[in-house]
């Protein structure tokens, strides 16, 4: 079993290289240097003028420490086909999830230690700490850490999850509780509660039911691969895990008003799609936000008409792929209605969602006093722009 | 006639799958399509639903071609896939919805024969839940709803019988039985022989992307009669040759 680990973290981990390129192109590396750059000089400085003990101080380092130790989660690699593959080894499971703990802990820690590391300075002046505090700081998180994702191994052979409130409490309450203890009280004794946290979950861990629950096991994995795809599909193609439907039955109102008839067909499969399925709105609704908020704080007209331009572009060409979202889908063929009326509905779907946005721009830029003539120039370019997005490039997308 | 396949050659990228394949399926008959896995009979049936374009031959579909009037060729056919195929993001009564949408429907004569058909499959309480989360058989049972509340002339259908619950089987052959009196035929494929033999007008036994043999279950005995006594013995038997050849 262990094997087995390690044969897929090999190629887990030769999955996340090649998508890595893919972020860390030319561009982003030197956005990113920027950002450092600028985070880091701020940061000294605020050192710079920083006093020892202000009341705020241990605070603000228990918060970060929290949420630091809440990153990086359960990593089990298992794959859904394995509850029928692998249940016959299933006693020997064991070995399998101690390899993937090691690699969750290990991925975990380096967190923890950059986290410590940017920490650093600021700890040592406020707090007046020598250097064996200091490390007594990391190995405390390291330890927190560490308890907290051997809570997270024990759900993998618990039948029921666990209910809330007790998640609130090992999650969140004890690590409060400890955290406390060791920037008020003493880091010593903080230390020495850990040990005995992960004294008890271990005691409960060796004497726990041996049967695994792979319906909770593969359900976060996948939602962790989830989110690591998520991330990278901002930079490049990555395979679309098949995302969660909500059922939103208050916007069903909205649906009212849609005729039900041949003529409506594909405006009724489109519209209700958007609105149950993150894929394409979640995409729409975070680009109206950021033009929103762009055209709300920029100044410079003529850059105000650029942003606003380059946002209906960006709209319209990210939902045109949602035209083919049904090509899969037989019926879709099969159905004695003319392909015409498909290209029709989404036309105006299109139109709709793009002026929506021409309307939530113009309130951005109303906000932001623009002249009159700025806000008539960008009307004109937006309407030529719908019009080339949901005439020219959806029947050129149509042919093809 | 509902049907006619005539001398029908097709398949994927350029290797026929099938061969000069003919046979009909006349109006009021329940005509079964047999054969072993990878005989044809999906490639058939994706011919028929204009899925695929025959290399050559004809599909007549209540007298129409596909390229003659497209739209006219669909409406007179109704589909229940092998594996269903639902929209995820629609609810149990939107995919009602859709169908009556697509094929035109009365809304309220629609709705009518599908709150039977629901309440005949025990779906009636189920309208607001999205049915890809079923079970097969559940799902499948949502496709014979829509396939069955259009007035298609052509039912095609494949393999119905897996899948589905005793209670639903019996209850599927009413209603075929049912259309079937009110003039509409029902092309299905299927690999059980014995539901098969009892409620089939015709078969149509299938190897290699040729037609074997086409009759009644009488015109079937009295050909193979050295071969057993039932459908299942007589295909089993033809197979096996087959196979040594």
């Amino acid at each position: 079993m262990n094997k087995i680990f390690r044969k897929r973290l090999n190629s887990h981990i030769m999955e996340m290289v090649k998508y890595l390129r893919y972020v860390f192109n030319d561009f982003f590396v030197i956005a990113l240097m920027f950002f450092i750059g600028a985070l880091s000089l701020s940061y000294s400085n605020l050192l710079r003028n920083l006093q020892t003990n202000l009341w705020w101080e241990p605070l603000l380092v228990i918060i970060v420490i929290l949420f630091s130790v809440h990153l990086g989660t359960m990593v089990t690699l298992i794959k859904q086909p394995d509850q029928v593959f692998l249940t016959p080894k299933e006693y020997d499971f064991k070995s399998y999830f101690q390899a993937a703990l090691k690699y969750s802990y290990l991925m975990a820690s380096l967190i923890q230690f950059l986290v410590w590391f940017i920490l650093l300075p600021f700890m040592s002046i406020s707090f007046g700490w020598k250097t064996l505090y200091l490390v007594f700081v990391l190995i405390l998180m390291l330890l927190i850490k560490f308890y907290l994702l051997e809570i997270e191994f024990l759900q993998i052979r618990r039948s029921h999850p666990s209910p809330l409130l007790r998640k609130m409490l090992f999650n969140w309450i004890i690590p409060i509780g400890i955290l406390g203890i060791a920037f008020y009280i003493g880091l010593p004794t903080a230390l020495f509660l850990t040990l005995v946290c992960i004294f008890g979950v271990t005691y409960e861990k060796l004497h726990q039911f041996n049967v695994v629950n792979w319906q909770y096991v593969i359900n976060t994995e996948d939602k962790r691969m989830n989110r690591v795809y998520r991330f990278f599909s901002l930079f490049t193609d990555v395979p679309s895990l098949p995302s969660k439907l909500h059922r939103r039955k208050y916007l069903d109102p909205l649906l009212k008003p849609l005729k039900k008839d041949q003529k409506h067909l594909f405006s009724n499969l489109y519209l209700r799609t958007f609105i149950r399925d993150n894929d394409t709105s979640s995409l729409y609704f975070r680009l109206l936000l950021v033009g929103f908020v762009l055209l709300v704080f920029v100044n410079n007209q003529i850059l105000a008409i650029l942003i606003s331009v380059l946002f209906i572009y960006l709209t319209g060409i990210q939902i045109i792929p949602f035209f083919n979202y049904f090509d899969d889908n037989v019926l879709i063929h099969i159905y004695p209605v003319n392909e015409k009326i498909k290209v029709k509905n989404f036309r105006k779907l299109l139109q709709l969602l793009l002026m929506i946005e021409m309307l939530l721009l113009l309130i951005g830029m109303l906000i932001a006093k623009d002249s009159l003539q700025t806000i008539l120039i960008s009307i004109v370019l937006w309407l030529i722009e719908i019009y080339f997005l949901t005439v020219t490039l959806l029947n050129k997308k149509n042919k093809n | 006639m509902s049907l006619e396949v005539n001398k029908l050659t097709g398949g994927y990228s350029s290797i026929p799958v099938l061969k000069n394949e003919s046979f009909d399926v006349k109006d009021g008959e329940l005509v079964s399509l047999i054969g072993l896995n990878g005989a044809g009979k999906s490639t058939t049936i994706n011919h028929i639903m204009g899925l695929m374009t025959p290399f050559s031959g004809t599909i007549k579909v209540n007298g129409i071609q596909i390229n003659e009037d497209v739209e006219k060729y669909k409406q007179e056919i109704a589909y229940v896939p092998e594996m269903p195929i639902l929209y995820p993001e629609l609810t149990l009564k939107e995919h009602i919805d859709t169908t009556i949408m697509a094929y035109n429907l009365n809304y309220a004569s629609a709705w009518e024969k599908a709150h039977q058909l629901l309440k005949t499959f025990r779906l009636n309480n189920k309208l607001d839940w999205f049915p890809a989360n079923f079970s097969k058989g559940m799902r499948q049972k949502v496709m014979i709803v829509c396939a069955f509340i259009t007035n298609a002339k052509l039912f095609v259908i494949d393999e119905p019988f897996l899948g589905l619950d005793p209670l639903a089987v019996n209850d599927l052959l009413k209603i075929i039985e049912n259309k079937k009196k009110m003039g509409a035929s029902i092309l299905m494929s299927t690999h059980v022989l014995d539901t098969a033999e009892k409620y089939c007008d015709r078969f149509v036994l299938l190897n290699d992307g040729k037609v074997n043999y086409e009759g009644t279950m009488t015109d079937i005995k009295q050909r193979y009669s050295n071969y057993g006594n039932s459908l299942n013995d007589i295909y089993l038997a033809l197979a096996r040759n087959d196979s040594h050849e």
